[in-house]
């Protein structure tokens, strides 16, 4: 079930959310409050702030992972919160996310290729089940992001933190997502390793009309990269 | 299973012990016939291991005693760790008000000491072994349940498995790819440590007259039984015994051999790749 | 303009023979700031392992780190170890993992007073108090172990540990890695702080923005070997390899331009690796 989307729906819309957690003293610590923003697809939309304010926390609720205490995520207009659940399903592997760590990215027993085999086993993406089109689909990723065959052979600990950011993209572009968060993806990385990989995040969602929240501690870096950033400060 | 000496040596001993059982299922007689004219004879052609207070083969009664054992501690350890496993990826599969309730029942139950309840319920039911497995499994699943859970609450944020829950993965499938996996290593430890205990367990009251009806033969009321004869024939006490001691003592090598594994697994693991150059 | 410490052709060879570092030289001045940069798989994190000897045994050195009137690779592994807190003191990545969870910062730091430099118990305790009070570290705060402080205070905490210990040569391993705008603000300013209380510092670290704004000398690594070396501000800002001018344009600062395959591809070429 493909849902209509035309070039002027927001893939992804916050309205009105607000979320705090408390502490173990019990202290109540307000991480936003009545925040709200929309993201056009293809966009890219940075987010800094300093630890622990919340950034990741917000990614997680526009990816239906964290509820927020107010306010409503709107998925292709539709409210995420009375969503049927079949249409959920329909729409749950197009909403993805890029991690900070990619050593932990990946199921350490399996190998590259068993794990985007079972990705597609198992993930939505029906038209893509068949194995020789995944296949061929994750070839040509592969391939533009100078990812070499041999490395599906590999298992996680055998590749490093460049390789397997990439990957992990692959991974996550494979499921056609609308939106993509991309919570600090490289700041594990070496410098010259996060050009590439930034760079190649941004350049590919660009092409295919990914909208990104692109969360990050590095102003320069979000800066270069972003066409607005939003800045989370303690209140 | 990853190995290391002392898992090594633990295997070494369970493998002789179960040769060395099954040896004597093998040219043992029938541990069930009595026969009074042949009481507490010394080690024959007939009776490799001498007879016991009742004439019947003492071999044969270590070796089916000896099953006994294992097997029933085994029933138990594996019921409470699937119990326990079962319920922790129920709380976390559904939601806030399941995993209180759920907690709050482990807490409940952690409050009962095993060997208690079972006394308590081997006395109201006829001191049956039916009595003493319910009270160990019902007081051996929570420790299941609270490491599992703990495992799991750490899991469930790695993102591994948070990528399979945006891909939308079925929730048992996920369990099964990448959840149990992880789980496995460190509950099986405790069940292998749990398995000794429980051997124990269940001898003890099996010395306690609970347990096993006689006349099926159980380690620890075979010791009971041999105390009076000690004098004479101190075997029907010592074999027992020896052989209890000599499984847990395996068991707990084999549990805690993979302590051992598990840190030098995770030590290694996180080591940069690159790190050679 | 005292040496502190030299590196005298320094090669380390893993189990096969093949060289991961290759005649590396250089040396640092007393009071100085050496900084070792490089990407992952360069060679920085073992010469630094080479100088404090914590090289993986697998791993065998050649060459000479003359230190204080004596070879380093020249002394028996105890020799080295005991080294440890009185001439060298090592500072890993995470402030947490450096300090004891179960003693109180103030104790910790006494015991650098009083164990390692021999001080007595009294002079040890009023030297505490002061070292603690000059960096921003109330009595009640210094009392505290360290999980129970902030991630900032338990910095300071370890620039304490840092600054009583009697050892001169302080090695950072990756400072700021992982760490956002501010955290880095405060390493910088711990690395200031070391400097102004004379100690050296050997620095290994990916990120070039440290000895940009530290100064010092910078040695850039490649593959094992040393591409570039000189003052941090005049290699940085006029590099003469092309290897240091990608690592710099990778900069977000700088374009954030992912340094080319050809690149690579020549500096392997050029240096046989």
């Amino acid at each position: 079930m493909e849902p209509l989307i035309s070039p002027q729906t927001p893939p992804i819309e916050a309205v009105n959310i607000s979320k705090s957690f408390f502490r173990k003293d019990g202290s109540q610590v307000v991480l936003f409050r009545h925040l709200s923003l929309s993201i056009a697809p293809g966009e890219i939309l940075g987010l800094m702030g300093a630890s622990g304010q919340g950034k990741s926390s917000l990614g997680n609720i526009l990816l239906g992972l964290l509820s927020p205490e107010e306010g409503k995520i709107l998925w292709q207009k539709k409210s995420l919160k009375g969503l049927p659940p079949e249409e959920y399903r329909c729409l749950r592997p197009r909403y993805q996310k890029v991690y900070q760590d990619p050593s932990a990215s990946f199921f350490p027993g399996h190998t590259l290729y068993r794990t985007f085999q079972d990705f597609f086993r198992w993930g939505r993406r029906p038209e893509l089940s068949r194995k020789e089109e995944w296949e061929s689909s994750l070839r040509k990723g592969m391939e533009q992001a100078a990812l070499s065959e041999k490395l599906l052979q590999r298992y996680p600990w055998q590749l490093s933190g460049g390789e397997l950011q990439r990957f992990a993209l692959l991974r996550a572009l494979l499921f056609d997502p609308f939106f993509l968060v991309a919570d600090e993806p490289t700041s594990r990385l070496d410098a010259s390793v996060q050009a590439r990989v930034a760079r190649f995040l941004t350049e590919e969602a660009r092409k295919r009309g990914v909208a990104v929240l692109f969360i990050s501690h590095h102003q320069a870096l979000l800066e270069v990269l972003c066409s607005r950033i939003l800045q989370l400060r303690e209140k | 299973m990853p190995m290391n000496s002392e898992r090594r040596g633990a295997l070494l001993l369970l493998a002789s012990l179960g040769a060395f059982l099954v040896l004597l299922f093998w040219i043992s007689g029938d541990p069930f016939t009595q026969n009074l004219m042949e009481r507490l004879k010394e080690s024959s052609r007939e009776h490799l291991l001498g007879t016991d207070h009742l004439g019947r083969d003492f071999g044969a009664r270590l070796a089916r005693g000896g099953r006994n054992s294992i097997f029933l501690s085994a029933l138990c350890v594996f019921a409470s760790g699937m119990i326990g496993t079962g319920l922790a990826l129920l709380a976390l599969g559904k939601g806030k008000k399941t995993e209180t309730f759920l907690l709050f029942l482990t807490d409940t139950v952690m409050a009962f000491p095993g060997i208690v309840l079972a006394l308590v319920l081997g006395s109201l039911t006829g001191g049956g072994i039916s009595g003493v497995i319910i009270a160990l499994v019902f007081t051996g699943w929570p420790q299941y349940f609270r490491m599992a859970r703990s495992l799991l609450k750490k899991l469930w944020e790695t993102p591994f498995v948070e990528a399979g829950r945006l891909a939308g993965f079925p929730l048992p499938v996920l369990f099964w790819k990448y959840v149990i996996p992880e789980l496995l290593p460190t509950l099986g430890t405790m069940a292998s440590l749990g398995w000794g205990k429980t051997i124990l367990e269940i001898s003890s009251l099996g010395f306690l007259g609970i347990g096993l009806a006689p006349p099926e033969p159980e380690l620890g009321a075979m010791i009971s039984q041999g105390l009076t004869y000690m004098r004479s024939t101190p075997r029907l006490v010592l074999m027992p015994g020896i052989l209890i001691s000599l499984f847990v003592l395996a068991l707990l090598l084999l549990g805690r051999g993979g302590t051992h594994t598990k840190v030098s697994k995770e030590m290694f693991s996180h080591e940069d790749p690159s790190c050679n150059k | 303009m005292k040496t502190l410490l030299a590196i005298n052709d320094l090669s380390i060879f893993d189990e096969a023979g093949l060289p991961l570092v290759r005649d590396i030289s250089f040396s640092i001045v007393e009071g100085s700031a050496l900084f070792l940069v490089g990407e992952t798989g360069c060679g920085k994190t073992l010469i630094s392992q080479a100088v404090a000897g914590t090289l993986p045994p697998r791993l065998t050195p050649r060459g000479s780190i003359p230190f204080r009137g004596r070879d380093l690779l020249k002394m028996p592994q105890k020799e080295r170890e005991a080294l440890w807190g009185r001439d060298i003191f090592l500072l890993p990545q995470e402030p947490f993992s450096a300090l004891n969870p179960v003693l109180s910062v103030h104790r910790q730091v006494r015991e650098i007073f009083s164990r390692v430099r021999g001080e007595k118990k009294s002079t040890s305790r009023e030297k505490t108090h002061r070292l603690f009070a000059s960096l921003g570290i109330s009595r009640e705060a210094s009392f505290e172990e360290p999980r129970k402080l902030s991630g900032g205070m338990a910095q300071r905490a370890l620039l304490a540990t840092a600054l009583a210990s009697p050892a001169p040569l302080v090695l950072l391993d990756e400072p700021t890695k992982g760490l956002d705008s501010s955290s880095k603000e405060s390493i910088l300013l711990l690395i200031k702080s070391l400097l102004e209380n004379r100690k050296t510092l050997l620095c290994i670290t990916h990120d070039l923005s440290i000895p940009l704004e530290i100064g010092g000398d910078t040695g850039v690594l490649f593959g094992g070997l040393l591409v570039e070396f000189g003052k941090s501000r005049e290699l940085l800002s006029h590099p003469s390899s092309p290897y240091t001018r990608g690592l710099l344009n990778a900069l977000p600062e700088r374009g954030l331009h992912p340094i080319p395959e050809e690149l690579i591809q020549h500096m392997e070429r050029a240096w046989n690796l």
